[in-house]
């Protein structure tokens, strides 16, 4: 039987002092002896045959002198013991193997420290960087791709189409300035900015505290170290390395690109045997505009252009609504929207939810309405639109989430991430494959649920199962009369109802 | 994507996420190239953009290099390939190429996931053939 709690406060009572359970009738009286010392399980026993109320009285007639609730007990003790614990070392650094804890996750690795005296989970990542040209000129005098994107196959293809004597001046840009390209500083500027940029996107996002009775005001806030060194070969990566980033050098402003982690060796090879293919561009705000997408309007008209009603239904099916029961806040988007004036933009508005709404059933509830002055030309910006650095977001797999961003197959509209039940676990619950500002879909946001597995890092390295989402709270001592355990609601078929 | 000139003979079809670069090889031996991305060598800088995809012939082969290059599509074995390879563990966000070959009234499809990662010999011994194929282009 599913039993339910119902607690009545009166308003304007703190919680403590509100009578929370009617005392049940015909109460046998309780009768200890007096000045007999009560043990938590004696009061609890009590509780349940008496009602709190009677207790509470029981309690408030033993002498004062010489009584202590039983609760204040169980308070003290948890409370040094929070204070010892506080007053402790460090722990850790350990590594942590996203691998061993989330069943569907085959890639990713870290370090994980805690400082109960700064309150503070320390992640660190580390990388090897190989720094690779994008593009090389073979014997034959013919360009080859290092990199391995559709984007470089069509520099690839370009440079080929020109003289044979030019394509070495071409093809220099896709050299690192070690290797003779023209970017004096660029592999200091790479590891800089590898740096800062996943440093800056992933820290101090979402605190955390101890969910450990009269332990909750112990929190842990999150500080991301990053710490990348050049290596000649892939050979020179130490073993204390998560990764190796092989670094593709491709000219400045360069668009798209390969950028991918994996495992070359397995699962198996445990959190120091990841590769990440990047490009010299990607440790800076991508270039192309992912969550925006352009639509048109019909002169004179209310309606979308036809080639723009292809635009919006192909967006609505890459946002679905989130499921029911979704924690997990879901994105949304603004339309701005031009017209010759405020009926016609409204109209236009309209006829975008419309489309929304055939195209993928998109709930009028996500979507705000910006004004976009007079013109024919709208935009349709997803979440908050800022930008990705493709870094932060492969950083991601290293602390082992998965892409949320939409695709063919298990990239599907909707469709679970290797994630998705990790995070709902620990209550974060709706994860999903979609356009979103999310910084393992095409933004840079960092929600609560990308901080999972620094959550569960933290119960690992600090030995304590009990942490959460939030920041840390007041712990108030219980009174001493009156705040128990309660004992049962009686319904009217007999029924006791548990409380909460 | 527009429909490929016909009759096909090997075509290389390079995707990153819903970007794409094609090179397709038809019987006669023209060479066709479609791109949704566009790559620009102006005054000694690089512009990158996006491209409306359309088809259009950038060569022809010579007929000694056509049937090399079907010579290396029967030695390959394509035909016998699966339509499907993947790494040997899961890449997260990686490059496809997509491998498409008419002859012999046979027509196949075969698709590598991971591009650099993954190495298939069928599908190695088609892309050393298709550079042999624009190399030789390339020279006359």
């Amino acid at each position: 039987m599913i039993r339910t709690v119902e607690r009545k406060r009166a308003p304007g009572l703190a919680e403590r002092e509100r009578p929370l359970v009617a005392e049940p009738p015909a109460r046998p009286p309780v009768q200890p002896a007096r000045g007999a010392a009560l043990s938590a399980a004696a009061v609890a026993g009590l509780q349940a045959r008496a009602g709190n109320a009677a207790v509470s009285r029981l309690l408030a007639r033993q002498p004062t002198a010489t009584a202590v609730s039983p609760l204040r007990e169980a308070y003290d003790k948890a409370r040094a013991e929070r204070d010892t614990f506080v007053k402790s070392a460090k722990r850790g650094p350990q590594t942590y193997d996203p691998a061993k804890r989330n069943a569907d996750n085959y890639y990713g690795g870290f370090d994980v420290e805690y400082d109960p005296s700064k309150e503070e989970i320390g992640i660190t990542l580390r990388g090897a960087v190989l720094f690779l040209p994008g593009i090389t000129i073979d014997d034959t005098g013919r360009a080859q791709a290092a990199e391995t994107s559709a984007q470089t196959a069509a520099a690839i293809d370009k440079i080929n189409k020109m003289a044979a004597i030019d394509r070495p001046a071409a093809a220099l840009q896709w050299q690192w300035a070690t290797a003779g390209g023209p970017d004096a500083t660029d592999e200091k500027d790479f590891l800089d900015n590898f740096k800062s940029s996943v440093e800056s996107t992933w820290r101090k996002q979402h605190p955390f505290h101890c969910t450990r009775q009269y332990w909750e005001d112990v929190g842990a806030t999150t500080e991301i170290k990053v710490e990348v060194a050049k290596v000649d070969a892939a050979a020179d990566k130490t073993g204390a390395q998560h990764m190796l980033v092989n670094a593709h050098k491709v000219p400045k402003h360069f668009v798209g690109g390969d950028a991918d982690v994996s495992r070359p060796a397995g699962k198996a090879a445990g959190a120091f045997g990841n590769v990440m293919n990047v490009t010299s561009e990607d440790v800076v705000e991508r270039h192309d505009d992912m969550l925006r997408r352009n639509v048109s309007f019909q002169h004179g008209k209310g309606l979308l252009a036809p080639p723009s009603v292809g635009t919006v239904w192909r967006l609505a099916k890459e946002m679905p609504n989130p499921k029911p029961g979704a924690t997990i806040e879901t994105a949304g988007l603004t339309a701005r929207v031009q017209g010759r004036d405020a009926d016609q933009r409204a109209d236009r508005y309209a006829a975008v939810l419309d489309h929304l709404k055939q195209g993928g059933g998109v709930d009028p509830a996500r979507v705000k309405f910006e004004d976009g002055g007079e013109g024919d030309r709208g935009q349709l910006t997803i979440g908050d639109g800022k930008r990705q650095t493709v870094v932060a977001h492969e950083s991601g797999h290293m602390f082992g989430l998965d892409d949320e961003y939409t695709g063919a197959g298990a990239y599907g509209p909707g469709k679970k991430t290797e994630h998705t039940d990790f995070a709902a676990a620990a209550g974060q619950t709706g994860a999903m494959h979609a356009a979103s500002d999310s910084v393992m879909s095409g933004g840079s946001k960092v929600r609560p649920h990308h901080y999972v597995t620094f959550l569960d890092a933290l119960k690992v390295v600090s030995d304590i199962p009990e942490w959460t989402y939030g920041a840390k709270q007041a712990v108030n001592p219980p009174s001493d009369a009156g705040d128990f355990p309660l004992p049962p609601k009686i319904d009217a078929d007999g029924n006791g109802t548990a409380i909460a | 994507l527009p429909d490929g000139p016909e009759p096909l003979l090997l075509e290389r079809r390079v995707e990153t996420g819903s970007d794409a670069f094609v090179q397709r090889i038809t019987a006669d031996g023209g060479l066709w190239t479609q791109s949704t991305v566009d790559a620009d060598f102006v005054d000694g800088e690089w512009r990158f953009g996006a491209a409306e995809p359309a088809w259009r012939q950038d060569d022809t082969l010579a007929p000694e290099d056509v049937e090399a290059l079907r010579a290396a599509i029967r030695r390959s074995a394509f035909f016998a390939t699966d339509a499907e390879h993947h790494p040997d563990v899961p890449v997260i966000h990686s490059s496809r190429e997509v491998w498409t070959a008419e002859l012999d009234g046979r027509r196949h499809t075969s698709t590598l996931h991971g591009r650099g990662t993954t190495h298939v010999p069928a599908l190695a011994a088609l892309a050393d053939a298709f550079e042999a194929a624009l190399a030789s282009a390339d020279r006359r």
